[in-house]
């Protein structure tokens, strides 16, 4: 590895020392703790909330329902639907019906003890088919059916296709919903302000700006009244967008109704029953191919369970028309996802959005049909695979960048010996009867940043001290990721010096532009971009300061590196610190905003056509795994990971993104499944919801592909969701191989190697007996 | 959360007195690995419960101590006490794996031997092992009132078991009759390698005498709602050469004098082939058996 790119984490030392503050960490004076209450029901008329002896207990200092929220009762991204307080009705077992703001936690509990409600219990619908049957009840008023949204994708003649096809195969699959489980849980703490009628948020929120939103229009005050302010962040995936607006504004109506500082956070059961999870998808492919393995045709139809509250769902879905044919080239596609209301718990965005569950069902049907022709699912990947120039399913030509969907196959392969090893493993296996070998590989493109989901812009502060020391604050927020480090790498390269001259500033509304959510692997790239042009400007001020004293005749004679600034011309030098220091008393403004505008995108929504994303990545991964066949245990031996980012800025950063993904990946394939039985989540913490260990898995080998794309800052794209939505499906292929026979649904657990299926159950802690 | 009165004494004397004069009763904690946890979520197994009794601070019951006849260990010593302790290595093998196989180091590091017995969860990981054993419990009522139960007789049925409301569980001990030459095994299946709730566990130890079983027990874990050894298939082995097919035989019977007891629920179609394949797994270990 390159030592220069291997650079320390500019926020480890106090994560790593614990003097990092999280949100649960912070006080505040005259400081009250709040806690909500929760629906009884999945489906229910509120009749009545008599809280008046709540009231009386001693500690107690307000209690507040939908009454008492001031603006508009509803947030939400992409339509107003959400209610952070029950309105009339409660949709789902995680709605809040009402909150309180105590002198302490155990005087909450007590509180919410006191708190009667009256419910009308009404009929839930737990079953997206269900859901969709015109006799069934609409869940959600302002919409005209349970079917919330649909989006289409049009091209070609798919009967046509499937006429000159040799081989026709159609498969259903089945994924679950999935928790993020981010180690942090959600806290927040609402600080009523100086002025009249503002609010400062503290908290774990990943999307700042879109949490300020939410606030503002329910408080009822303009955006400049409220300010949030990101604390450090334990984790996100996605997790902390529209779950801590509804927090942010459950907790604001407390400090509103007592004039208190109130701080919420939630335990991990409230955690997993209050905010979404990952849609479960039920898929329907069809799929035609020439002998040859020229595929002719695609028709998909999925439907993807929205829960309660639409949330994310519409952009979710459509990410997932967009990719749900794979990597590949097909003159004919039809394809329709449905979102469904149902009275589950909500879902939203989770790391891969909508990317996972298309790529665990398509690279499962690609092995198959691989294997009705009679060769490897690589030599199918390869004949249908996109190349440079190739065409997506929405007509888009792939080009201005580089295609490296082949290198990543063929760079993954290499690293795994996948042919070799499946000579091996066959024998192996003839001989073995309780264990079992196989590997298994798929790949997939994805489209970075936002697309044609809305506006993708976003920017960035540089400013420089007169001693060369750097601040930085972009728009874009660190959830764990890694985004100080790597956008201080950024700024750091511009100006030739070392990235520990560079301090990231906190998170703050009200001191940087609103530059889009954190989210869609968008960071680098757009992020990134805004920093650099930044730097770029700042820097060009510097040469300008500079230009007498190295005597250059033209800017553009003058380098940054190593911690000098040069004149290439008449190697006259200074130090990078003395620039800036000149720079200063030369009046000049060292501080500056770069503001990265994304280029144009467009999909017509009718026909599901256009160029949906500026620029895409490829990756590619392979699972090696042992099957023990009389237990149904699963242990991946060996995980290989090919992913194209660009330009790793970050390099430690990169494989630590390729870890986590991978692992997350094996996560969603092996072992979690958040069990939602009547609409109330039955594994509400860490001990019954499994995310895999450390001792879970084997050897993880990352493959860095750096093809510079001229979008991204040097280069840098998308890395973050890539990583996890290759692992399922190359898990799906390497149990097959292992076993000779293919299953349709994850995770693929104990019981269902055994048995053939997943066995319903009813749990209790303690015993699974 | 529910809420507790907490009490914590210096000697055994005043502990046992306060159980004396208590009404109703009291949970007594050590490590508290599975009490807090029940606290936390308000479980319905402490209804009537408000009091609390730490016993953690009594040196006396964190001893592991051994005579000519048997191996005597204190309720309070940890998981991880156990572990590294040389005298339950040299005896007790199977219980060290069993010990080894809880949670993570965290929770061996906190969570006690005496607390996995009392807890009596049906997929308690050390009370398989101590019923091969045959280990037997002291129970202290008055600094002399002493009853003394077999650990399988102890455990009356899932979170059930004889303790009474004044009594405490003073010591663990377990015979140490032909430790010497005993095979031992723990096998057991999780859906995680660590912290994660046993499904199925099997442990077993057998003596053998030219080169046939002199003698077997093998107990089953987190199948039976209480614990017990596997009579049929120990009377089948006992007298026969340990090989691949007859300890296959002795498997099935494993299964099927469980499955018999326990009858059809949501997990026996996935439970009754693995705990099948489980026991032949386990026993294959234990008389160095391949299997592939």
């Amino acid at each position: 590895m390159d030592e220069k790119r291997n650079i320390i984490r500019i926020d480890g030392y106090e994560k790593v020392t614990g003097r990092a503050k999280y949100c649960g960490d912070l006080y505040f004076d005259r400081m009250l703790y709040g806690k909500i209450l929760r629906s009884k029901y999945a489906h229910a008329k509120i009749l009545n909330i008599n809280y008046e002896k709540a009231l009386e207990i001693k500690g107690v200092h307000g209690v507040v329902t939908s009454w008492d929220v001031p603006g508009e009762k509803t947030i939400g991204a992409i339509r107003f639907d959400h209610f952070p307080f029950a309105t009339d009705k409660a949709l789902y077992s995680g709605d809040g019906i009402a909150a309180v703001a105590c002198e302490s936690e155990e005087i909450c509990d007590r509180a919410l003890e006191a708190i009667n409600v009256e419910y009308e219990e009404l009929p839930a619908i737990f079953d997206m088919f269900e859901a969709m049957k015109k006799e069934s009840p609409i869940i959600k008023e302002e919409f005209d059916s349970n079917i919330l949204t649909h989006y289409p994708l049009r091209k070609g003649n798919v009967e046509q296709g499937f006429k000159s096809s040799d081989l026709i195969l159609e498969r259903e699959f089945n994924t679950q919903f999935v928790e993020h489980a981010y180690i942090e849980t959600e806290a927040v703490i609402a600080v009523p302000g100086e002025a009249k009628d503002c609010y400062e948020i503290y908290g774990s929120i990943q999307c700042p700006h879109s949490t300020r939103k939410g606030v503002a229009r329910t408080m009822g005050v303009p955006l400049k009244n409220i300010r949030i302010i990101q604390a450090n962040m334990g984790g996100a995936f996605g997790g902390k967008d529209d779950s801590m607006t509804i927090l942010a504004v459950r907790a604001c109506v407390l400090a509103k109704k007592t004039n208190r500082p109130v701080k919420v956070v939630y335990s991990r059961e409230e955690s997993i029953i209050d905010t979404y999870k990952r849609h479960p998808y039920n898929l329907k492919y069809k799929i035609g191919v020439s002998k040859d393995g020229k595929i002719q045709a695609m028709k998909v139809l999925m439907y993807a369970d929205s829960g309660a509250y639409l949330s994310m769902t519409p952009f979710v879905t459509w990410r997932s028309v967009v990719q749900a044919t794979g990597p590949y080239e097909v003159e004919n596609v039809e394809t329709d996802i449905y979102g469904i209301a149902t009275n589950n718990p909500y879902t939203g965005a989770f790391r891969g959005f909508g990317s996972p569950q298309i790529i665990y069902a398509q690279e499962s049907l690609m092995d198959e049909v691989a294997e009705k022709l009679g060769m490897d699912g690589v030599e199918l990947r390869r004949i249908n695979g996109y190349k440079q120039g190739s065409t997506t399913a929405s007509c888009q030509k792939l080009e201005g960048h580089k295609v490296s969907l082949m290198e990543a196959m063929d760079k993954v392969i290499e690293k795994s010996d996948y042919f070799n090893k499946k000579e091996e493993f066959k024998i192996y296996n003839a001989k073995s009867e309780r264990f079992k070998k196989g590997i298994g590989l798929s790949c997939s493109f994805r489209g970075c940043s936002l697309g044609a989901e809305g506006t993708d812009a976003t920017g960035a502060i540089v400013s420089v001290q007169a001693d060369g020391s750097i601040y930085i604050l972009a728009g874009l927020a660190e959830n764990g990721q890694g985004l100080k480090t790597t956008f201080s790498k950024i700024a750091a390269d511009v100006f030739g010096i070392d990235v520990s001259n560079c301090s990231y500033l906190p998170q703050d509304t009200g001191f940087i532009a609103d530059g889009g959510p954190t989210v869609a692997s968008r960071s680098t790239l757009m992020g990134g971009s805004a920093v650099k042009l930044g730097a770029e400007i700042v820097r060009d001020r510097i040469k300008d300061s500079v230009k007498k004293t190295l005597e250059a005749s033209s800017l553009d004679d003058i380098v940054f590196e190593n911690g000098k600034v040069i004149n290439i011309k008449n190697k006259k030098e200074i130090e990078f610190k003395k620039a800036c220091e000149i720079a200063y008393f030369d009046g000049k403004n060292i501080t500056a905003y770069g503001w990265y505008k994304a280029p144009d995108v467009y999909w017509d929504e009718e026909i599901g056509q256009g160029p949906a994303y500026f620029t895409y990545v490829y990756g590619s991964q392979i699972a090696e795994l042992t099957v023990d066949t009389w237990t149904g245990k699963i242990f991946v031996d060996n995980a290989y990971a090919a992913h194209d980012v660009g330009n790793a800025i970050n390099y430690t950063g990169t494989l630590g993104q390729i870890y986590g993904g991978v692992v997350q990946g094996m996560g969603y394939g092996l072992f979690e499944e958040v069990d939602v039985q009547d609409g109330f989540i039955k594994n509400t913490n860490l001990d019954e919801y499994f995310i895999p260990t450390v001792k879970d898995f084997g050897n993880i080998y990352p493959i860095v592909i750096e093809n510079p794309d001229k979008y991204g800052p040097s280069g840098g794209k998308s890395l973050g969701e890539p990583t996890i939505e290759l692992m399922s499906s190359a898990i799906n292929n390497a149990v097959s191989n292992a076993m000779g026979k293919r299953f349709y649904k994850i995770p693929i657990d104990l019981e269902t190697i055994v048995t053939g299926k997943q066995l319903k159950r009813k749990q209790k802690r303690g015993s699974e007996a | 959360m529910k809420y507790f009165d907490y009490f914590s004494f210096d000697t055994l004397g005043e502990t046992l007195e306060f159980l004396k004069k208590q009404k109703h009763f009291v949970k007594i904690i050590s490590g508290g690995t599975d009490l807090i946890i029940e606290f936390r979520k308000n479980s319905p197994k402490l209804e009537n419960i408000d009091k609390v009794l730490d016993i953690s601070r009594l040196r006396v019951l964190k001893v592991i101590e051994e005579d000519n006849d048997y191996v005597y260990i204190g309720p309070s010593c940890t998981h991880t006490e156990i572990v590294k302790n040389d005298i339950i290595n040299k005896y007790f093998p199977a219980l060290v794996e069993a010990c080894l196989s809880i949670g993570c180091l965290q929770t061996r590091n906190q969570g006690t031997i005496g607390g996995n017995i009392v807890n009596s969860s049906p997929s308690a990981d050390t009370v398989p092992a101590l019923v091969s054993y045959n280990a037997e419990l002291e129970l202290l009522k008055d600094e002399n009132i002493e009853r003394i139960f077999k650990v399988k007789d102890f455990i009356k049925g899932p979170y059930k078991n004889e303790l009474a409301k004044d009594e405490m569980l003073y010591c663990i001990r377990i015979p140490k009759d032909n430790t010497e030459d005993r095979l031992h095994v723990f096998e057991k299946l999780g859906r995680r390698n660590a912290l994660s709730i046993t499904r199925i566990s099997v442990c077993a130890n057998a003596l053998l005498e030219d080169g046939k079983i002199k003698k077997i027990t093998i107990v089953p874990g987190a199948v039976l709602p209480r614990f017990k050894n596997m009579k049929i298939a120990e009377d089948f082995l006992t007298g026969k050469k340990p090989q691949k097919e007859v300890l296959r035989e002795a498997s099935e019977l494993v299964a099927k004098e469980v499955f018999d007891e326990v009858g059809e629920r949501w997990s026996t179609p996935y439970k009754k082939p693995v705990l099948e394949k489980m026991a032949f797994v386990a026993l294959c270990k234990m008389f160095k058996i391949e299997i592939i």
